[in-house]
């Protein structure tokens, strides 16, 4: 899009110009939406075994890398623990012993208000984590995109900063 | 002044700061979220999301074959123990007193859509042509054991029953439940003639002892562990599993878990 012809002198000009393409707007917003529900419908799935193990299955006799789990004390405390690599952390009120929503403290290990669907189920967790992996792979168009618009000067912008700009003879560059 | 600390040294105000945190963050999301419980709640939404999984079995199939085979282990690799999941001693009358017994009257019954009918015994079982494979179970919840088994080819059961053409599922009927809804699993004929599908009588070298499904247990190492039926006490080869159950294939599938849980 080219600038208004008519400029009245010593005045800053603004004006609106096409900056993203609608497929590269609609393919970032999906992006958007669909790694947001994968991280939280992750941590749901999370929830069902809050541990990784490292290895080449659950019972190696290794520790855990990552584990939160909660425990009672001999007073009756509820503390939410998280270990990584060995390195124990309280994290009651937060992970392993979230505070509920009604204030009380719940025995889960990523709390119910970053987790889709609030309340623990595996299979819905699920069933949207991979819905929504399907629609990351559109990531595969993405790149297309990128390759037609101009691979290399897509590339160099990201890398450097700097996008070429090519105008047609005539059309003043102020 | 001093500060009371808990057994792991936070201060009350450290856990009110957290309190207050998680309240401010959770207030925020709870609008978002609140909407994403009542689309998921949705039947039509439902059936979106559950495109996933026929996309996943289609990927699957077009990248693996129907015949990709599952990673075998090493003695070296096996878990000191093999844990047992969800129902571990079927509680009906019947099946206690088959327990009692050394399962000397159980009987594996094949029927529905196949040309031979019939019952098997344990010991008929053991006499057939027979695999040993070592595995990894993989449970949806995310942790895994590596076992070894031993059982018969279901594909050799199958060849001796004579499956009619329109036969597309094996449904598994088994002696454990969970409350009153019978336990129950269905895989279709790809994986009913894979060659590691098992019915297997044997773990890590012992008969298989009732917290692993006694005596008999599916295995099917291409999926997930909630399609490996345990207790087993009937195939039923259908067309169709909408009259079984609740209808979508077996008792997790009911719960809403996916029908193919392909690794």
């Amino acid at each position: 899009m080219s600038p208004p012809a008519e400029q009245p002198a010593g005045q800053p000009r603004s004006y609106l110009y096409d900056r993203h393409s609608l497929p590269m707007r609609v393919m970032h917003w999906v992006n958007v939406i669909s790694l947001t529900v994968l991280l939280m419908s992750g941590l749901m799935i999370f929830n069902a075994h809050p541990s990784l193990d490292w290895g080449k299955s659950s019972y190696t006799g290794r520790p855990s890398v990552f584990e939160i789990a909660a425990l009672r004390t001999s007073s009756g405390q509820l503390i939410g623990l998280t270990r990584v690599f060995g390195h124990q952390f309280d994290t009651t009120g937060v992970l392993g012993v979230p505070t509920g929503p009604n204030g009380a403290p719940a025995i889960i290990a990523f709390p119910s208000w970053i987790t889709i669907p609030t309340h623990y189920s595996l299979a819905a967790g699920r069933q949207w984590h991979f819905f929504f992996a399907w629609l990351v792979a559109f990531v595969a168009i993405h790149v297309f995109e990128v390759i037609v618009s101009g691979l290399w000067n897509h590339l160099r912008s990201m890398i450097t900063g700097r996008y070429r700009i090519t105008e047609a003879p005539g059309e003043a560059r102020t | 002044m001093s500060k009371t600390r808990n057994r792991l040294g936070v201060t009350p105000e450290a856990l009110a700061k957290r309190r207050f945190l998680t309240r401010t963050l959770g207030g925020t999301g709870a609008l978002l979220l609140g909407g994403c419980d009542k689309l998921g709640s949705t039947e039509t939404f439902k059936k979106v999301l559950a495109t996933g999984e026929s996309l996943s079995k289609g990927a699957h199939h077009l990248l693996g074959g129907r015949v990709s085979m599952a990673q075998e282990f090493s003695p070296a690799d096996m878990s000191p123990s093999f844990r047992g999941n969800g129902n571990t001693n079927p509680a009906s009358a019947a099946y206690k007193a088959m327990a009692a017994n050394g399962f000397a009257d159980w009987k594996l019954v094949v029927d529905g859509l196949v040309e031979q009918p019939g019952a098997w015994s344990l010991e008929q079982l053991r006499a057939m042509p027979s695999r040993t494979q070592i595995t990894r179970h993989d449970c949806v919840e995310g942790w895994s054991a590596i076992a070894q088994w031993t059982g018969v080819p279901l594909a050799q059961l199958l060849a001796a029953a004579k499956p009619k053409p329109e036969a597309r599922y094996v449904v598994f009927h088994c002696a454990d439940a969970f409350g009153s809804a019978a336990y129950y699993g269905s895989i279709d004929m790809d994986d009913a003639f894979h060659p590691q599908t098992l019915l297997a009588y044997t773990l890590n070298d012992k008969t298989l002892p009732v917290t692993n499904g006694a005596p008999l247990r599916l295995r099917v190492e291409r999926q997930l562990g909630y399609k490996h039926a345990k207790y087993v006490m009937r195939l039923e080869l259908v067309d169709d599993f909408s009259r079984i159950g609740g209808g979508h294939g077996g008792y997790w599938e009911d719960q809403g878990y996916q029908w193919y849980a392909g690794i």
